[in-house]
């Protein structure tokens, strides 16, 4: 049994997509509640991202929270980090979109989410790999960034010391430069 | 910690700056591979201030325990154990409103010995049930409105321990005291009814305590019961004394067999101890039996005013010290009274 403000400890335990099987078949909210508290700084972080205002984030944060009690009866995701990151963005987006309201299920292709793919080692290898030979083709900027980042392992604080960029421009340099380097890669028939 | 709070801990402690750069850097490598954390750093970000950005974490928290209901939820029977709790509570203090209405002052010493007597061979009997007692009790009407319920209830328990352990494993002092007759223990010490004050409840505590300490000071013995032949019966000396020359025979128990160590001034000390650990109940029943056992002593006033002291009656306090009059104590008594006065 659950006593007020004493977490489950079994329930803490089971995966997001095992929490999920057990609230379609039980319906307790309680499941859903442990579900949504593991990600309640991303979600939130992800509306002030996009909504700015603390108060309609807050607001947003609980939208999404009580959409899911719905959502996730008819639902299931298989990743559902991924899933929820979808349904923040999107929600996030209607919001800014207003009066245009699309309903929340069609507004989510799964699997559109590129989490995690360049994650996988062998992958991030061939990379590091083409890297050295291919950072010259990219613009100086994002060349400079992504060399400092990943062969000198150096963090944006460091970078931004040594380049004079900016923070924001650091990440979106190396998040270019990393976007370039993939295509220049299956171009020149990388995996 | 979970999940959560570790990633938010992670990412305020990346805001602040106050990562190393190794750490860092893995930090951000990881935000570059994962969407989901990069757009809720960047999120996060906005926020300048971290003790403000903590704040507003800390109000959705909040506001989705409110939505969510998983912590706000009570179980049933939580809220059963807690209407319990209310109903119990409500009992007790109702009884003990009750006591205080229609209790008598210090009646001890009015007593029918005839009902002494009968208490104690009710005692003194091998196999005494609760039902028995009782039944007792209930044969006389007239008294009953002075016992009060939730004594009844305890003191049978008592008789039915005592009566089936036959409290031989019990010191002889405590034997003693558990053989009291029970009639005279509800009906001794009990309060008239006075009027509560507001001042009632600024009691300074240390002015019981020096009233405990007075009464631990005390040495006299209050009758001469070092001779030992009162305890084991439960029968104070004085009081046989008094019942013989009434005329009423009193059973007197095989007084050879209680080595008595115990004095008056011991027996106080006990109670001032008990009264001292909050033991409140315990130092009332106690200082009943000391009534019943050593009725002339007065000293035992003190006790019983530093009792009523420390629970914050105030008037009470002062109403036992004003029974001290005309005995050694009465000086003092009445410095004490000025300072409870205050």
């Amino acid at each position: 049994m659950n006593f007020i403000g004493r977490p489950d400890k079994n329930r803490q335990n089971l995966s997001d997509e095992s929490l999920i099987k057990l609230y379609q078949t039980s319906r307790d909210k309680e499941l859903i509640s442990e579900l949504f508290c593991r990600y309640t700084t991303l979600v939130y972080g992800v509306c002030r991202k996009y909504l700015e205002d603390p108060d309609e984030s807050k607001d947003a944060v609980l939208q999404i929270f009580e959409k899911l009690f719905v959502t996730l009866l008819k639902e299931s995701p298989q990743v559902f980090r991924s899933w929820l990151y979808t349904v923040a963005k999107n929600h996030c987006l209607m919001e800014l979109r207003k009066p245009g309201n699309i309903p929340l299920d069609q507004e989510i292709p799964e699997g559109i989410v590129e989490s995690g793919e360049d994650s996988h080692p062998e992958k991030k290898e061939a990379m590091l790999q083409y890297l050295e030979q291919a950072q010259q083709n990219l613009p100086e900027g994002q060349s400079q960034c992504v060399r400092l980042f990943y062969l000198e392992e150096k963090s944006y604080k460091e970078i931004a010391e040594e380049t004079g960029y900016s923070l924001n421009e650091i990440k979106s340099h190396i998040q270019n430069g990393k976007r370039n380097l993939k295509n220049q890669m299956e171009k020149g028939g990388y995996p | 910690m979970s999940q959560d709070e570790m990633l938010r801990k992670r990412i305020l402690r990346y805001l602040s700056g106050e990562m190393p750069s190794k750490e860092a850097r893995a930090f951000e490598e990881e935000m570059l591979e994962d969407p989901f954390l990069s757009d809720a750093v960047e999120g996060l970000q906005q926020e300048a201030s971290l003790p403000r950005l903590q704040a507003e974490l800390a109000g959705v928290d909040l506001a989705l325990k409110h939505k969510g209901g998983r912590k706000s939820r009570m179980p049933y029977y939580s809220i059963a154990a807690v209407f319990l709790l209310l109903i119990g509570t409500a009992l007790v203090i109702r009884l003990r409103v009750q006591e205080t209405k229609e209790a008598s002052p210090l009646a001890s010493e009015q007593v029918d010995p005839m009902e002494n007597e009968k208490a104690v061979t009710s005692e003194a009997m091998p196999e005494v049930s609760k039902k028995t007692i009782i039944k007792d009790k209930s044969d006389n009407p007239s008294e009953e409105k002075s016992i009060d319920a939730l004594d009844k209830i305890v003191m049978s328990e008592e008789a039915i321990s005592d009566a089936s352990s036959g409290a031989s494993n019990l010191p002889i002092q405590q034997k003693a005291l558990n053989k009291a007759p029970e009639r005279q223990e509800e009906l001794s010490f009990q309060t008239e009814e006075l009027p509560g004050k507001v001042e009632d409840l600024l009691i300074n505590p240390d002015v019981a305590d020096q009233l405990l300490a007075w009464a631990e000071s005390i040495k006299e013995t209050p009758t001469n019961i070092s001779s030992g032949k009162i305890l084991e019966t439960a029968v104070p000396e004085a009081e046989t004394k008094k019942k013989t020359e009434s005329g009423v025979r009193m059973p007197v128990a095989s007084s050879t067999e209680a080595t008595i160590n115990s004095s008056g001034h011991y027996e106080r000390r006990l109670i001032s101890g008990l009264i001292r650990e909050g033991k409140w109940k315990e130092a009332d029943q106690a200082i009943s039996r000391y009534v019943k056992t050593w009725p002339d002593d007065k000293s035992i006033y003190i006790l019983k005013s530093g009792l009523e002291l420390k629970q914050g009656n105030k008037t009470k306090a002062i109403h036992y010290l004003k029974s001290l009059k005309n005995t050694p104590y009465e000086k003092e008594a009445k410095e004490f009274e000025k300072k409870i006065g205050g």
